[in-house]
Order: structure tokens, then sequence, then C-alpha cells
């Protein structure tokens, strides 16, 4: 067990840490998160215009149209936003002008769409199809703006122009280079293999990540990578959100689109799978286990469950996974790995089966349990799919807790009667 | 003294502030002033800090914190997780004020 301990340590957490790091990704990650805060207002009229109430739904019906122009507004321009965000985050990380990166890039990313008969910018790629589309022409704006700084291309200005005026002229060659360079690769791809360049990403690139991404048994594999991650006390999700965040994300969007539509939902596996149904409490499905140390009987774990309750009724659970501990303790690895696992499996046999409603609205992480599968649903019974969730938990956690109260137990009494002598 | 808790989203931090401003009240110490935020701002916010305490769930991330802090040279330390995970505002608090003094 050491020997996997040492490793883990000494071997994974630096390659986990770089990854994490690594300039690309993490602007990636930051760019999205960007997103957020319109993809939650988005929710919130998403929840009104479709009120999980059937006597609301009525009143509401005659204003759904009104009420869908914010979606539309928010969910629909989830990659223009990116486009902007990554170039903006990634630019940042190189410490070039970060604004004129991201005005770039928006600018590129427009340029790649194909146009409409009528010359209007097709919508429906400024939304979560167009997500890899605005990732990639994001990436490479900030790599050419970076290349024409390194090889110090620039228009030479006398000393005596305004600094804010040598500013502006310096995005202009790379913003030029970026723009002929989508314009000519858009021309040539359409007339070789009749694909317009978003197409192309996406079938590329867009289209495997997120049927990969979509299935049961890489989200699997994901979350199991993200317990062990926490096994050795690292943020998990952190780390694998740098790749599997824009593809959850994007899920859920295809979802809100849907519902504002009047469709059928298409996806399962979404953002709201992972932190509203599978990590209930936060990483490790911890909140069955906080009501168990609630009833501990080592005074320390009693004394950790009720510092800990509170927090991960709001999916925070660093004091149990570091309290009792969790975290390089062996004897917790095998629940902490299985029970988000077994609430995976069952959240996702209850939304393919159509028991419950599959999520549209996004509800921010830190919403407690219940309150947050109804909201993200529309569906009462993913209340109770909540509850299935945490008593399966329960049923996992309960044997190895009862093996570490009473080494805990254990211990604490040693120490009493070592001091009593 | 200005001390900066940073974790991943800066929501688990904030607990332990919490109980550090208590305990800083308890104390009635009147010059120190505690805050939590996430580890992506770090570099905009440090010059406003002094030491930078830092959640074990990030400290695979402490390569960057450590040329970051030594750049700006500023203290930091990564809470020891069993510290970390009861909470104990006394004990972090401690820790900050015997860095600083160190």
């Amino acid at each position: 067990m050491d020997a996997i301990m040492n490793f883990l340590n000494d071997h994974f957490m630096p390659f986990a840490g770089k990854l994490a790091e690594q300039r690309h990704l993490k602007a990636l990650r930051e760019g999205i998160v960007a997103v957020m805060p319109l993809l939650l207002v988005g929710s919130l009229f998403l929840i009104i215009a479709y009120p999980p109430i059937e006597a609301l739904d009525a009143a509401v019906a005659p204003f759904r149209g009104e009420l869908s122009k914010v979606s539309n507004a928010t969910f629909g321009i989830l990659a223009l936003v990116a486009s902007f965000s990554v170039a903006y985050s990634l630019s940042n990380s190189y410490k070039l002008d970060s604004l004129a990166s991201g005005i770039i890039s928006v600018s590129a990313f427009l340029l790649s769409m194909p146009a409409t008969d009528n010359g209007n910018i097709p919508a429906e790629w400024l939304g979560s199809k167009g997500l890899f589309v605005a990732m990639v022409i994001a990436i490479l704006s900030v790599e050419i703006q970076r290349f024409f700084m390194e090889k110090n291309i620039f228009i030479k200005m006398p000393a005596e122009v305004p600094p804010f005026v040598v500013r502006s002229f310096a995005a202009l060659l790379p913003g030029f280079a970026m723009l002929l360079l989508v314009w000519i690769v858009n021309i040539i791809l359409l007339r070789s293999t009749s694909l317009t360049l978003p197409e192309a990403i996406n079938i590329v690139l867009g289209i495997p990540i997120m049927n990969l991404g979509s299935s049961l048994p890489a989200t699997l594999i994901a979350i199991i990578i993200i317990q062990l991650l926490w096994c050795v006390g690292i943020q998990g999700a952190d780390i694998v959100a740098v790749f599997l965040g824009p593809v959850w994300l994007s899920l859920s969007e295809q979802n809100a689109v849907a519902k504002a539509a009047g469709e059928m939902l298409p996806n399962i596996i979404t953002n709201q799978f992972i932190y509203v149904f599978v990590f209930v409490g936060g990483a490790g499905a911890t909140f069955a286990l906080a009501l168990l140390l609630l009833n501990a009987k080592s005074s320390q774990l009693k004394a950790i469950g009720k510092v800990g309750i509170w927090p991960t009724m709001f999916n925070i659970n660093e004091p149990i996974t570091f309290g009792m501990p969790i975290i390089m303790n062996p004897v917790m690895f095998i629940p902490f790995i299985l029970a988000p696992l077994a609430a995976a499996v069952t959240t996702y046999a209850a939304m393919a089966t159509n028991l419950v409603a599959r999520p549209y609205a996004i509800v921010p992480w830190t919403t407690p349990a219940f309150i947050s599968g109804f909201l993200t649903t529309g569906d009462w019974k993913a209340i109770i799919l909540q509850l299935v969730n945490i008593i399966i938990a329960a049923i996992i956690y309960y044997p190895f807790l009862k093996m570490w109260d009473k080494m805990k137990l254990e211990e604490e009494t040693k120490q009493v009667t070592e001091e009593n002598i | 003294m200005r001390i900066l808790l940073v974790c991943a989203g800066g929501m688990s931090t904030s607990l332990i502030v919490e109980k550090m401003k208590k305990e800083i009240e308890k104390r009635n110490i009147k010059d120190i002033k505690v805050d939590a935020n996430a580890i992506e701002e770090l570099e905009q916010i440090i010059d406003n800090y002094d030491v930078i305490m830092v959640g074990p769930q990030i400290r695979y991330k402490e390569p960057y914190i450590k040329s970051l802090c030594e750049q700006k040279n500023k203290k930091y330390i990564i809470i020891p997780p069993a510290v970390y995970g009861s909470v104990n505002g006394a004990k972090i608090l401690d820790l900050a004020i015997n860095l600083t003094n160190s």
C-alpha cells in the first residue's frame, strides 16, 4: 500500500499537476468557466418558461416565446462567448494583449461560419455545435499573435506615438494574418471537399470527442479517475474537467436547446448528471457518509460528522475527506470509489428508461441535493432518484465506516487508558 | 497582516476563513485580515496579501504557487490535510502567525 501511495505522490501527482497547469488546457477550462454565469441566467429563464408545476405551466405558456429569447442569448451563444473567453485566457497566460486576442478570435470565429443564403450568420453554430470550432480558432489566433510577438514582427512607430496607439497597431498584423488564414482555408476546404471549416473541425474533433464523452463507460472511467485523484488528496474533478468540462457543458446545452424547442432531451450524461446526481454531497457522494458519521461511536468521527454535514449539504466535502480522513486512508478507498460509480449507473438507468426526466437547467454546483434534482429536471421523481443514490451510497459506505469507526474507537480508548496510567 | 487562503474554487477555504475570523475576534487581534479565493485569482490579487495559505487538495499546484510567491516575495504554506479537515480556525491562524514570524 505504501508503495502505491508513494508512486501516486511522487509520479502521478506531479504529472496531474503539469496537466492541469498546461497552458492551453487551462485556457480552455477558464474560458468555459467564464460562460457559466450566462448559462445560470439562461437556466433560470428556462425553468420559468417550463415550470415544473402543471398549473403554472398553462399560465406561462403564452409568454414562452418571449422567455426563450433569453435562453437563445445565453445557451445559444456558448461558442461565440467561448471564442472570446478562451482566447482571452490563453493570451493572458502569455501576457499578450488579451483584449485584442479576444476580439480577433471572435472575428475569425464568425468568419469561419458558413453564411446563410440571405447573408445572415447561422445561429446554430453559435451554440454548443460550434464550441470545438471556437476552441480551435481561439487557440490558433492567440498562437499566431504570439508568433508575431516573438519574431518581433509589428508595425514600427516613432517614439513620439503614444503607447495606446502603438498597442492598437500591434494587433493589426496578427489579426490580418489570422483572418486571412481562416478565409483562405475556408475557401480551399469548400472547393475541395464541399465542407465548411466548422463542419470539418466538428467531423475531425467535435463529434468523436462528444460521442466518447457522452458514453456511460467513458463517464465511469472519468469518475474512477476523479476518485483516485481525491484518494491522494487532489481536487480530481478539476483535473478531469480540463478535458471533459467542455463536453459535459455542451451536452447540457443541447438539452437546454431541445427543451426550449419543445423537443425530446437527447443526453443523459451532462454536467448535471455528474454534479447533481452522481456527486451528491461532493466528490465520492459523501452526503450519505456525513449522515452515517453523525452516528459514529468514535468521538473524533462524530465530531467530523457534525462539522462536515453542513458544508456537504452544499456539496463541499473537504472537512470529511480531509478530516475523517478518506485521503491517504486505504480503508475508505473502496467505498469512496464505488459509491459514485453506483450512483452513475442508477442515474443512467433511471434516465435511459425515462423513469426520471433528463436534466436541462443548470444550477450552481453548491445547490443542495433534492432542490438541485428538482430544478435541473423539473421532475419530482428526480428527488427520489437523489434519495435512492444517497441510500445506495450509505449501504456501500456503512461496512467500511464501521471498520474505521472501530479502529478509531480503539485508538481513543487506548489513549484514555494511557492517560489514566 | 493580510492572509489569503486559496483552494480550487475558494469554497472550502471560505469555511475555514469564517472560523479564523471568529478566532481573531476572540483573541481581539486588530491588524489581521483573512480572505479566501480561488487559485485562478491568485496571480491578480497576490499583491494585496502577505501570507498565502494553500488548501491541500491543490498542492499539486505547488510548483506554480512557489514560483509566484518567490517572485512576489511572499510566504506560503500548504495547510496540513489533518488540520484542514478539522476546520480548526485557531490552529490555522497560528500557522499563519508562525509563518510570518519565522
